[in-house]
This record gives C-alpha cells, sequence and structure tokens, in this order.
C-alpha cells in the first residue's frame, strides 16, 4: 500500500509544464526560421548557345514597350494577352529564335511573363537580346 | 462531500487541462518542421519574378544578388564590378565541378531589365556562360 501511494506522487511530480515551456521554444525557433519558398530558375544560358548555332535571319525580335504587355513581334502590333496571335506568329517559325528586347524601365517581372508565354506556345528557342554574344 | 472530492482530482491533475494545448503545439511544431525549410538568408530582402518554371538551385553555383538601386552582393558579400568579376573568377577556380558551375542572379521581379543586363554582360564579360535567373513558383511569396 505504501508503495503504490509513492508511486502516484510520482506520477504526480512530473509537471508538463517544463515540455510545454521547450515545445514553444522549438516551435517559435521553426516558425520564425522556415522559410515557405520554392526557388526555381530560369536558364538564360542555352538560348544563348542556340543562337551561335542558328544562321542570323532566323532571329525574331520580340520588343517588350511597357510593363501592360503591348508588344512589337518581329514588326506586327501585338498584346502579351492576345494569345492567339501570339500563337500564330510563333507558328510561322517556331525553330526561329526569339530575341527578346525591352524598352528601359520595363521591368523584369513583365520580360520572365513574356518569356514564359513564348516558352508555353511553343517557341523552342528564346533568348534575351542585349546579352548575346 | 462529492463536490469536495471533485474539486481536490481537479486540483491533482491540473495538467491534465493543458493536454490539448499541447496536442495543437505539436501539430503545429511538426507542421513547421516538416513543411518549411530552413536556409541561410539572403543579405537583402528580394520579391523574384514568379515564373512557370520548374528547374530547381543546381548546388555547385555562384549567387549575385542586385538591389534596386544597383548594388552587387556576391554570395551576400557586397562587391563593386571589378569585385564581382575577381569573385566570380575566384569561384570558378574553386569550383569542383567546373563543367556544372552557374551563375544564379537573384533580383526583385520589379528592377528595370536594363540593370539586369548591364549584370549579365559582366557575368559574360568572365567567361562564365551558364547564367540562370532565380524565379519563384507563380502566387508564392517570400
Amino acid at each position: 500500500m505504501q508503495l503504490d501511494q509513492s508511486a502516484q506522487r510520482r506520477r504526480r511530480a512530473i509537471s508538463l509544464t517544463p515540455l510545454i515551456d521547450v515545445v514553444f521554444i522549438l516551435l517559435l525557433f521553426f516558425m520564425l526560421s522556415s522559410n515557405f519558398m520554392h526557388w526555381r530558375q530560369v536558364n538564360l544560358s542555352s538560348a544563348t548557345h542556340a543562337q551561335l548555332e542558328l544562321d542570323p535571319k532566323d532571329i525574331r525580335v520580340v520588343r517588350m514597350l511597357d510593363d501592360n504587355g503591348t508588344l512589337n513581334f518581329d514588326g506586327v502590333d501585338l498584346l502579351l494577352s492576345n494569345e492567339e496571335g501570339l500563337r500564330q506568329q510563333i507558328a510561322m517559325d517556331i525553330e526561329a529564335v526569339y530575341a527578346i528586347e525591352v524598352e528601359e524601365g520595363v521591368m523584369t517581372q513583365s520580360m520572365i511573363t513574356l518569356l514564359d508565354k513564348l516558352k508555353q506556345l511553343g517557341a523552342t528557342h528564346v533568348s534575351l537580346a542585349g546579352v548575346l554574344p | 462531500m462529492k463536490l469536495c472530492n471533485e474539486a481536490v482530482h481537479k486540483k491533482n491533475d491540473g495538467d491534465d487541462n493543458l493536454i490539448p494545448l499541447i496536442n495543437v503545439v505539436f501539430l503545429m511544431l511538426i507542421f513547421f518542421m516538416v513543411a518549411g525549410q530552413i536556409q541561410k538568408s539572403d543579405a537583402i530582402k528580394l520579391q523574384p519574378p514568379s515564373s512557370v518554371s520548374e528547374i530547381p538551385h543546381t548546388d555547385d553555383r555562384a549567387t549575385i544578388l542586385v538591389d534596386m538601386s544597383g548594388d552587387l552582393y556576391l554570395d551576400n558579400q557586397l562587391v563593386d564590378e571589378d569585385g564581382l568579376k575577381a569573385g566570380l573568377d575566384a569561384a570558378f577556380a574553386k569550383s569542383e565541378t567546373p563543367d556544372e558551375f552557374s551563375v544564379l542572379v537573384k533580383v526583385d521581379s520589379t528592377l528595370p531589365v536594363n540593370r539586369l543586363q548591364n549584370v549579365l554582360k559582366l557575368v559574360k564579360s568572365v567567361g562564365l556562360m551558364k547564367v540562370s535567373l532565380a524565379t519563384r513558383r507563380g502566387g508564392e511569396t517570400s
């Protein structure tokens, strides 16, 4: 009987408060130091190599005029939102190098959006003009 | 008498009330441990452009950060243009796999492209041709 009492006392003596302290500290550490952003990358070099192998006549210049998506697609005025028009232009020469040029002040996000759109619509070689060899 | 017994029982097992709290806290802890990634933070805070690209970062690389004023950071150290070229040369020389060595450029999505192009020209002048631009998955924020 005495043994039972001491066992009960021992069980009660264990407090959960220190455990919670440690768990809270761990939780705070992981909350503050965790990063949920998944970084990805866009390769800018492969198109440059492709550029070297192709004849200059296969270059089609896509000029971005502003952040609203106004384009001059190899001489044709288009909007970035006009997917059908872009698809028709790309279908004319899928194998060409599409060299992206931008007006001064256009943001990187706009250029990346254009680059993604060209690749999604079938362009196989997309390059940043101005950094070509 | 019965009431007294209950009061004593509650007093003795006071920690029992904390168990649901501990359950929740443990769940949150496991979530942050499993879903989050702990990585070295950048010298400056950037919101990279979003893209549909699914190419993950390569391991053997030098990282260049460009802030809105055009200041350059090579592997989180502030450098000028000459320092950048020298640093890239040194990083390439130190690389164990020179064929895989690439340069990752991190810029803010609102940075004008002409500034980015200046940096890319600098990298190209060193002779490094494997250049990538850091992006994030569409819709994600830092």
